[in-house]
């Protein structure tokens, strides 16, 4: 099938293997080229968005009649807790408690999503130009979404914690039993290496345990949904259920250390 | 469809991949429309501009991954490319379906071929069950849209 002695082939081949080595092997040129896609995927974003609120509409509809009633009784709550919080800092002014933010953290929207279907991952809107850089831990108000693999000037990769190449050590809250969790693809995650006596039980919270670099300790990865034996019987696993609706993110947060 | 255009269409193909198809998503699968046009590339198109083509494809495949350190796409698409063109120079693929079954193929020959790359250099283990069910069900997806398309392309 392959004639390699007819030397028509041999350019063809040259080319290729050139293009492989520039393109896809240098590290340098990925990152360009991401920044290249960054604008068209911001446009695409947008008129995906709006494709979703036509395809959505009905839904969309119902959702925001029981958010905006939501929002009244919210603004009560909001009101009685306003005056918590005034109260709250009066004392500590009294008490002159420093009040110390965990982490410094970036805002930015969700521009696009992995191409394909084996790796779980999210495009950013913000790159190296906000400070951003590989292997900095992304968060949302719910809890821990995953880590920037890449980035370019104003635009960045983030493998999410689904991706199967994802692992983060972790604790449970409640029996501080330490344990590895790491990504299916699927909906749930998979928290590993527990000791055959682990005290780890359903509805149990898993956060981070501080021992990855970067990854702060604390920070919310999900609820224990189910508790299983590996096969050997050597050890157990924890079924997680992530705390972030990975499939629904807009805007994420970037931990900066 | 021409050779300029296809080159133009693939980062349009890319960019939905990335945005829009994320909406069509069913059972958590999306279509591979980078790997249709690679097919597509090596079925109708001259070796000189199929190849370029595809690995153009590959390439934006790769860009818009996440987990995709290998490169993976770069060198699958231009071989499978390359081997769709040789079969179909050997054998008379004619009609639609016989387009899309090189399609449903494709897309098995990839996913199968990533899995194991991946297992052997960065051993991401994906449940057997997820496994199947992506390359199932991603191949038959991939497989429906194609058809669609070579329908049209035969009809025009």
């Amino acid at each position: 099938m392959f004639n390699f002695k007819n030397k028509k082939l041999i350019p063809y081949v040259v080319v290729v293997f050139v293009f492989l080595v520039c393109a896809g092997f240098l590290p340098v040129f990925r990152p360009l080229a991401l920044e290249i896609l960054g604008l068209p995927l911001k446009f695409f974003t947008l008129v995906s968005d709006e494709v979703k609120g036509i395809i959505l509409y009905h839904k969309n509809y119902t959702e925001n009649r029981i958010l905006r009633r939501d929002v009244d009784l919210l603004r009560q709550k909001l009101n009685t807790a306003d005056e918590l919080r005034l109260e709250n800092e009066r004392l500590k002014k009294i008490l002159s408690f420093k009040e110390k933010a965990a982490f410094r953290v970036i805002a930015a929207a969700v521009i696009g999503r992995s191409a394909d279907n084996w790796s779980s991952g999210i495009i950013i809107n913000k790159g190296s130009s906000s400070g951003i850089r590989k292997g900095f831990v992304v968060i949302s108000y719910l809890g821990l979404v995953g880590r920037v693999v890449e980035t370019s000037q104003h635009v960045s990769k983030v493998m999410l914690l689904s991706d199967s190449s994802f692992s983060v050590s972790s604790i449970d809250q409640r029996s501080r039993q330490e344990g590895l969790v790491a990504g299916t693809l699927g909906s749930t995650l998979v928290m590993k290496y527990l000791p055959k006596d682990a005290d780890v039980l359903e509805q149990d919270i898993v956060v981070t345990s501080g021992l990855t670099e970067t990854y702060p300790k604390g920070v919310i990865i999900g609820t224990v949904v189910d508790v299983g034996e590996e096969l050997s019987g050597l050890s157990r696993y924890a079924v997680i259920k992530p705390a972030v609706n990975l499939s629904s993110l807009e805007e994420v947060l970037i931990i900066i250390p | 469809m021409n050779k300029r255009t296809i080159l133009l269409v693939i980062p349009i193909l890319a960019l939905l991949e990335a945005t829009l198809l994320n909406y069509l998503r069913i059972f958590g699968v999306k279509p591979d429309l980078l790997l249709i046009s690679a097919v597509a590339c090596g079925l109708s198109l001259r070796l000189k501009w199929a190849l370029p083509a595809a690995l153009l494809a590959g390439i934006l495949k790769d860009v818009l991954c996440a987990g995709s350190a290998l490169c993976l796409n770069s060198l699958v698409f231009p071989v499978l490319c390359l081997s769709v063109y040789f079969l179909r120079k050997k054998v008379s693929l004619g009609n639609e379906l016989a387009e899309t079954l090189l399609v449903f193929i494709a897309v098995i020959l990839s996913a199968v071929a990533g899995r194991t790359l991946n297992l052997a250099f960065f051993g991401g283990v994906v449940p057997t069950g997820i496994t199947l069910r992506i390359i199932f069900l991603e191949s038959l997806y991939t497989a429906g849209v194609s058809y669609l398309y070579f329908r049209m392309k035969h009809e025009s």
